[in-house]
């Protein structure tokens, strides 16, 4: 028999799935008492280049309000060439295609080790993906110049037959055409006009039925036209053909656009801000795709050197002396431009989500760019957010290559245009979702009146995603007490991914999964061992995050400590008003301590971040695999000393020794920190004496690790490098468990380990009061 | 002198031998040897001013000036100096008719105040010599140009600014004006007026409005598009008008490219209004020069238009619709004038495009316009003709930020202008743009006597910046003896320059009245100026059978009846809306020597310069420019009347803007030969541009008998219907003939 | 950015070189600050300073003697003193080079108006520069030592 930690590290390969509970309470008033909800973090792409490819649709329940997809846990009856659906028990026949079977000669979607499969339907065309790149052009020359530089590189790395398109915005919006020879040519928007989609299609000439003004080039018969479509003569050219062609077609003309793209034209007297129209340009470009390609896999690529100042969506005006908002301006409620900004850009997020259309932002500037307002532009649509603060650092450069990173079949890894629909036994029903994904909206007897994250549906968008693409999903138990459900019953999910792959392809991934229903009066120590702390820890986290995207304050820290407080009560051994007595099972013990770490990170603390920053953070947390939303719960600290081999340190103070070099990985930087000795030796040279060569492979160690991180990560985390009395060693700082500070060192006395500057309680002081807390009988 | 009267009823063919000139200013005592202005500048339509408004009344006569301020001329003195001399009460230039109390001393010959020479007056800057200030150039030429001090300067001459709005709709790509207009300017780029600094600019229209961006490193020029018409606004502050020398590939690769970007267009759209709109933002900072395009009715976004003209009344008596539809031109206009920019339209209409709306553009902010009716790239002879005028159009002088001051001797007073301006202050005209084929016409009336002075003067200041960033004034004064007598005013009269003056006067009354009213006007004019005579000559009273008129009257009646019958004034025949229009505008700024070749063209029998030429036995080289010294015969002017036409001989028609030849059917064939290269009639096309190049002696002596007549723009054509309309002397349908019209005449002088 | 450059001789203040801001807004009242200008030339002498800063309204006149010729710019008062005499400079290097032997034989105003052409681009490259810093001629004396006065005290 495998360990828990074994079947869920299975489950999590096979499936791409972790659960908080891997065994289910099986009634409504058990699940209630557990705390932490039934729910699970699921990874819809992750990669599985071990799946066999299938060439045919997935058999269906007849069963109309079913549906779910014949999966390797339904009952098979090969005689009579039956299989009975395991979430609504319906017999179903098998097609004829499927007369052959046996149980010797089982499809692929029977076989148990397929409980993900994926299918691939060819009846569907293919559609190649659609890229805006939606540029501000209101940057120093020098940054115009690195993005360029980048997005010429882009055009190489894109698959030729994908349509790009090219929009520059600053204090006017211009929609490029593409492949106009001789003489380049644009359609000028001012920036400070809202523009409706119909306006926008009409004056394009995109809209339905809307004759566009032909020009020589578009012309059909002219020599751009006859490439277009399959090669049959007279082949319908697409109204939006002027402003998106495939790369194959127009990489000369856009290259040559790109060249000669230049910094907004515009003045920017003394004192003041270039004048950008961010927010009109967006909805230019969500307007131009959505009537040329709705429905369709497609991303607009927005890079942005600056906040929107003017028109719709703008976060603030032109007058430098006027800073952008902080938290503080936003928690004293002083904020000019925020509510009607966030409103524009939500809508448009509404519009681009519809039509499956992601948006990434590219947000590269020392300042603010009004990420905070535009967040749900990436967040309902699966779209990248990645800040730095210039397009000619390795951070922008390195990150935006890696978007185009390919798997090993040579595709994109990148998907568009899904939909994830979530089946589940008639014993569960299903709370909601939080990832960066939307609601579709469809009502089914399986959504449960009790909403978590995004309700009231079975069935969500995500425009674009990739393997790490995780969603977070919550079910509520409804089976009554009164009615027990019958011995060696399991509860049932499957998860339906239709989506678009980068090849153009038209595919369906399935994942099904089954638990076992335990009673929680009986057999709680069941219901107990099934406990993922890791799991629970991360869906806490998104749990906590998407209500505090809503409700700033005290409020949330409060709701999270009174969970943790009564989960432990729950799980915790203990005599009543013992606090020393009180014992957690290891599967619980690091539990509270991810919830301290939760507590102080960025996600819930901002000061010292800006609303962009705590946007920016937040956005990751939503959309990353466990293992990283972990990292940027708990960031992970490594030691490297004489002494052996480097080894994870605890995330403390006690950790920051003089003869030790620490590296720090809290997803957002990578950091590496020369204790004082070693920083000593180091800026005296040793490691440049040969006799020091052990020194000098010491210094390397954490740099070579480090570097793997950077290469793998996405977006590519700040790198650090500091010592002992650093600056930046306040990174290190504010993460570390303060065990020692400023207040209590000399109570403890001197054993190597460095105080820190900072009033926050330490984890041990707070989980005294923590345990004091369970074990009392007055809560 | 001059006061031989004529029976006209007697003397029918009035015109010959030839062309009258202008009557000769006398004027008495020490104005008697200055040089007065030249006629082809200023001319008044009287010689000698009656000396009270009552005596002009008895006249009959209209009292008024007509001017070409900004003409070509050869032999300009222009000066420089530190002060220039002007009256300190009346701001008027020292000129020749001043009076000269001592050598310290100068009177105003307009207000008559004494004013003091400024020391360096004695100075004589052409000989440099100190002496007689009557050695000064600006009291020996009646016309003086002056380099002017920086205080003459409201701000630094601004460059020479060129923006071209083209017309890219259907109906302009049918009629494929753009690929002329885009060659010739390809062609003429470098002769454009204009230092280092001169900009140009394009922008097409239809139903949208394209701009061309020339920025500073782009490979090609870049076309932005403006989509919100309704809101029209500028896509980049900078590059859309760029320094010719620096941009010159960019600019004649867009020219190149031009007439192909829109050559499949199916857009009806002309959204004119919008392309001004931002236009005028592009040349509001600097001021210049706006050239519009334009060939169908706006359509589109602000000032759109409908058509308004009814087809089937082309030929009725009541002409409707000379009054702008909108204010929309004219207020554009006027907010371009107090920018200096002025804006030209060229019309090269396919149909009813409402020239009296649009036309406002150039009327009130001191442009010009020409017109191209049913312009067709098919047409060769439109093709070259339009040509031929572009060109001159972009190559002539220009000045920019001008205005004109008219002044005269006190007692009299200008009280209208006619011509394209904006009227800023009593006296003073606002012409952003002036240019050397712009006239004008101003009438005068009394404010009080002139009893007491011998003679008055006029006197016409135009301040301009030159295509080189000079602040220039030039200067013209006209000085005229003042009379008592009734009959010295009519014998003194001016007919061209009075028929000048009042064809400016009917095309306001048929703007502000009517047509009818208009024509009515010019007859009982005529009738009027008769009577005077008869009065003046105390000549019996009744009828008589005579029609008798002062020897510079004469040729009244005969322009009266060409101007009833022309397209500007003529009813019964059908005339488009739009070149009625066109035809009146021209009356209204058309310079005196071209607008009386436009009202009645100069018909010559030219078998003379063939015989001259055989006889004459010349050389036929083909380097004429040498041996041009040897003088052209006389060749008679005739009446336009078809009793002067024989099939035997060749006929020519200056009308101004065209050259008509009319070849007889039974031309020698010999001649045909020689001037034409063919052997029969039969051979001629219609329409030919220029003289086929045939090296013959006759050839080469009708090639200089045009030259002579004509500077820049020889079109010929044999297209026999526009030469017979135009033989104003002979009955029509519709219309008396010149002794019909005689005869009418008699019939109402009592 | 420069709302205002002229160049003048300095035994007679005659104008030589003349460029207005192409600036909707300011439009008008930039007039007035031109005539202030021309003033201040008439007002110049052998003994003027050859670097100065003259308070007007919102406004700073940089002026710079060189050879004779004096070059000016007005400029918005917070904008930066090194960059307007940088440009200055520029410009007097680029007008001597050109125009130098010809300063005392012309007698009509803005008679070296093409400079302007030479203006347009040093006035964007200025632009250009500002959002670059690096990029000014170090060598520039110190700017802080020019003497700043007011308009009225000058005229
Ligand atoms: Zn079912
Ligand atoms: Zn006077």
């Amino acid at each position: 028999m495998t360990t828990y930690e074994e079947f869920i590290q299975q489950n999590e390969d096979r499936d791409g799935v972790r659960l908080t509970w891997n065994v289910w309470p099986s009634s409504r008033i058990d699940a209630s008492r557990l705390v932490v909800p039934l729910a699970c973090l699921y990874q819809p792409l992750k990669e599985r280049p071990d799946l066999p490819p299938i060439q045919y649709e997935p058999v269906l329940c007849t069963r109309s309000n079913c549906r779910a997809i014949l999966n390797p846990l339904c009952q098979v009856d090969y005689r009579a060439k039956l299989w009975v659906c395991n979430f609504c028990f319906q017999r179903n026949p098998f097609p004829p295609q499927y007369a052959a079977i046996s149980e010797q000669h089982q499809p692929a979607e029977l076989i148990p080790g397929f409980s993900t499969i994926e299918y691939t339907i060819t009846r569907a065309p293919t559609m190649p993906p659609v890229f805006i790149f939606l540029v501000d052009t209101c940057m120093d020359e020098e940054e115009l110049d690195a993005l360029k530089d980048s997005l010429q590189m882009s055009l190489s790395l894109l698959p030729p037959n994908a349509l790009v398109g090219l929009i520059t915005f600053g204090k006017m919006i211009q929609v490029h055409e593409l492949g106009a020879d001789g003489c380049s040519k644009s359609y000028v928007f001012r920036g400070t006009k809202d523009l409706t989609a119909k306006q926008v299609q009409d004056m394009l000439g995109i809209g339905r039925g809307a004759a566009p003004t032909p020009h020589p080039q578009q012309h059909p018969g002219a020599p751009g036209a006859q490439m277009q479509g399959a090669g049959a003569a007279g082949a319908h050219v697409p109204p939006a053909h002027r402003f998106l062609q495939p790369i194959s077609q127009c990489d000369a003309a856009l290259g040559d656009l790109l060249n000669e793209l230049q910094r907004d034209p515009w003045p920017v007297p003394q004192g003041k801000r270039y004048l950008r129209s961010t927010g009109a340009a967006l909805s230019i470009a969500v307007g131009l795709l959505e009537c040329t390609y709705p429905n369709t896999g497609g991303r607009i690529m927005t890079f942005v050197g600056g906040p929107c100042s003017q028109g719709p969506g703008q976060v603030v005006d032109d007058e430098l002396k006027h800073p952008i908002r902080s938290h503080h301006d936003i928690h004293k409620d002083n904020v000019k431009f925020m509510k009607k900004a966030i409103k524009h850009y939500d809508a448009l997020a509404l519009r681009a989500a519809t039509n499956g259309h992601g948006i990434d932002i590219y947000s590269c500037a020392l300042d603010q760019t009004g990420l905070m307002e535009m967040k749900q532009l990436c967040n309902s649509t699966g779209g990248h957010m990645v800040m730095g603060d210039s397009f000619n650092s390795s951070l922008f450069k390195q990150t935006f290559q890696r978007v185009f990173a390919r798997d090993s079949r040579n595709d994109l890894k990148m998907a568009f245009n899904a939909t994830l629909e979530v089946k589940c036994s008639r014993e569960l029903k299903i709370s909601g979702g939080i990832g960066s994904c939307v609601s579709l909206n469809v009502k089914s007897p399986s959504v449960s009146d009790v909403e978590i994250g995004m309700g009231n549906t079975v069935q969500w968008k995500l425009c674009t995603l990739n393997p790490s693409s995780t969603v977070a999903y919550f079910f509520e138990v409804v089976n009554q007490h009164s009615a027990p459900i019958p011995q060696g019953g399991r509860g049932c999910i499957q998860f339906i991914t239709q989506y678009q792959h980068p090849s153009g392809q038209r595919r369906i991934r399935v994942t099904t999964l089954a638990r076992n229903w335990a009673d929680a009066t009986t057999n709680v120590q069941h219901i107990s061992a099934g406990f993922d702390q890791e799991a629970a820890a991360v869906l806490m986290a998104r749990m906590v995050v998407y209500r505090a995207e809503t409700d700033e304050g005290p409020d949330i820290l409060r709701w999270v400590d009174r969970q943790l407080i009564r989960l432990c009560q729950k799980f915790g051994e203990y005599s009543k008003d013992d606090p020393n007595s009180f014992r957690l099972s290891p599967n619980f013990s690091l539990f509270p301590q991810f919830m301290y770490h939760l507590r102080r990170s960025q996600f819930l603390q901002v000061f010292n971040n800006s609303p962009d920053e705590t946007t920016f953070y937040r956005h990751m947390l939503m959309r990353e695999d466990l293992t990283q939303s972990l990292i940027m719960i708990q960031p992970i600290l490594y030691s490297y000393s004489f002494n052996g081999p480097p080894e994870p340190v605890l995330l403390d103070t006690a950790s920051i020794q003089a003869d030790r070099i620490l590296l720090m990985d809290t997803f957002f930087q990578i950091l590496i920190y020369h204790g004082e000795t070693i920083a000593q030796w180091r800026a005296l040279k040793y490691q440049d004496m040969p006799e020091y060569e052990n020194f000098k492979q010491l210094l390397q160690g954490p740099i070579d690790d480090a570097q793997e991180i950077l290469q793998t990560r996405f977006p590519m985390p700040r790198y650090i490098d500091t010592e002992h009395g650093g600056s930046q060693a306040r990174f290190l700082l504010s993460k570390v468990n303060p065990s020692q500070t400023h207040n209590n060192m000399y109570a403890y006395g001197q054993d190597g380990g460095a105080p820190v500057l900072t009033d926050d309680v330490s984890l041990q002081l707070f989980m005294e009061h923590l345990k004091k807390l369970a074990v009392s009988s007055t809560t | 002198w001059g006061q031989d009267t004529i029976d006209l009823m007697q003397n029918r063919h009035i015109l010959t031998p030839a062309t009258l000139p202008p009557p000769k200013i006398v004027l008495h005592n020490q104005f008697h040897e200055s040089i007065n202005c030249n006629p082809s500048i200023m001319r008044c339509t009287l010689a000698k001013i009656p000396e009270s408004n009552s005596l002009l009344q008895k006249s009959r006569l209209p009292l008024g000036i007509v001017i070409h301020p900004f003409r070509d001329i050869n032999s300009l003195p222009v000066i420089q100096c530190v002060n220039i001399v002007r009256c300190r009460l009346c701001r008027t230039y020292i000129n020749p008719f001043v009076y000269f109390v001592d050598s310290k001393m100068w009177k105003c010959n307009l207000c008559y105040r004494v004013n003091e020479l400024p020391e360096d007056f004695q100075f004589d800057p052409a000989t440099k010599t100190y002496g007689d200030v009557t050695r000064r150039p600006e009291v020996r030429s009646s016309t003086i140009e002056f380099i002017a001090p920086s205080e003459y300067m409201l701000r630094p001459p601004q460059p020479a600014m060129y923006l071209f709005l083209f017309d890219v709709s259907i109906i302009a790509q049918q009629s494929g004006y753009l690929d002329a207009a885009c060659a010739v300017l390809n062609r003429h780029l470098d002769e454009m007026p204009g230092d280092a600094r001169t900009q140009v600019g394009f922008i097409c229209y239809d139903s949208y409005v394209h701009f061309y961006s020339m920025a500073e490193g782009l490979n090609q020029p870049h076309e932005m598009t403006l989509l919100d018409i309704d809101d029209p606004f500028l896509p980049r502050p900078d590059s859309l008008l760029v320094n010719l020398k620096e941009c010159k590939e960019l600019v004649k690769d867009l020219l190149k490219q031009l007439p192909k970007r829109f050559a499949h267009t199916h857009d009806p759209g002309s959204a004119l209004g919008s392309a001004l709109q931002v236009a005028f933002k592009l040349m509001q900072s600097s001021g210049g020069r706006i050239t519009v395009f334009q060939s169908c009715l706006p359509n589109k976004g602000p000032g759109a238009l409908e058509p308004r003209e009814d087809p089937n009344n082309r030929s009725s008596k009541d002409v409707a619709h000379l009054n702008p539809a909108t204010d929309f031109y004219k207020r554009f206009a006027l907010e371009c004038s107090g920018y200096q920019v002025a804006v030209d339209l060229f019309l090269m209409n396919q149909q009813y495009s409402d020239m009296a709306t649009i036309s406002g553009i150039s009327k009130h902010s001191g442009g010009c316009i020409h017109h191209f009716p049913l312009y067709q790239r098919t047409k060769p002879h439109m093709v070259d003709n339009f040509k031929q005028c572009f060109k001159r159009y972009l190559t002539r002088k220009i000045g920019f930020e001008a205005v004109m001051r008219i002044r005269c001797t006190r007692g009299l007073q200008v009280h209208t202008f006619h011509g394209n301006f904006f009227v800023r202050s009593t006296d003073l005209l606002s012409l952003p743009n002036v240019n050397p084929d712009a006239g004008y016409g101003m009438q005068i009336s009394y404010e009080e006597s002139l009893t007491d002075v011998k003679t008055i003067c006029f006197q016409a200041a135009l301040l301009y910046t030159n295509s080189e960033g000079e602040r220039r004034i030039r200067v013209h004064t006209i000085c005229l003896p003042v009379t008592a007598s009734l009959p010295e005013v009519m014998h003194a009269a001016d007919t061209e320059a009075i028929i000048g003056l009042l064809s400016k006067m009917a095309v306001d009354r048929s703007i502000t009245s009517n047509l009818s009213d208009a024509r009515d006007a010019f007859i009982n004019a005529t009738i009027d100026v008769f009577n005077a005579f008869k009065i003046a000559q105390n000549l019996p009273s009744g009828q008589s059978g005579q029609l008798i008129a002062a020897r510079s009257l004469a040729l009244l009646p005969l322009y009266i009846l060409a101007l009833l019958k022309h397209p500007a004034f003529r009813v019964g025949t059908s005339t488009r809306l739009d070149d009625r229009v066109f035809a009146m505008d021209s009356m209204k700024t058309l310079p005196l020597d071209q607008l009386m070749k436009y009202i009645y063209p100069e018909l010559y029998k030219i078998d003379v310069l063939v015989y001259h030429a055989r006889n004459a036995n010349v050389s036929t080289t083909q380097d004429d420019d040498d041996d041009d010294d040897e003088p052209l015969p006389e060749v008679p002017r005739l009446q336009l009347s078809a009793e002067h036409l024989d099939s035997r001989s060749i006929f020519l028609m200056d009308c101004g803007s065209l050259i008509m030849l009319y070849v007889g059917l039974n031309v020698p064939a010999d001649v045909l030969d020689k001037l034409f290269g063919i052997s029969s009639t039969a051979e001629l096309a219609d329409y030919v541009y220029g003289l086929p190049n045939v090296v013959s002696a006759e050839s080469d002596v009708l090639k200089r008998f045009i030259l002579r007549l004509n500077y820049d723009k020889p079109d010929t054509s044999t297209a026999k219907g526009q030469f017979i309309e135009r033989l104003t002397d002979d009955r029509s349908e519709s219309s008396l003939s010149y002794y019909e019209f005689l005869q009418h005449i008699r019939s109402q002088v009592k | 950015m420069a709302l205002l450059t002229m160049i003048a001789r300095v035994i007679d203040g005659l104008p030589l070189v003349g460029t207005m801001q192409e600036d909707e807004q300011s439009g008008r009242s930039i007039l007035d600050y031109q005539n202030q200008a021309k003033m201040l030339f008439r007002k110049l002498g052998t003994n003027s300073p050859a670097r100065s800063s003259i308070e007007t309204g919102p406004y700073l006149f940089h002026y710079l003697i060189e050879n004779d010729v004096c070059y000016l710019v007005m400029v918005d008062k917070m904008y930066s003193k090194r960059l307007a005499f940088n440009y200055l400079e520029d410009l007097a290097q680029g007008f001597h080079t050109t125009y130098g032997r010809r300063v005392n034989s012309v007698t009509r105003p803005y008679a070296f108006i093409e400079f302007d052409v030479y203006i347009q681009k040093a006035k964007k490259q200025l632009t250009d520069r500002r959002r670059n810093i690096n990029n000014i001629n170090t060598q520039l004396q110190d700017v802080q030592r020019i003497m700043v006065q007011n308009i009225d005290d000058v005229l």
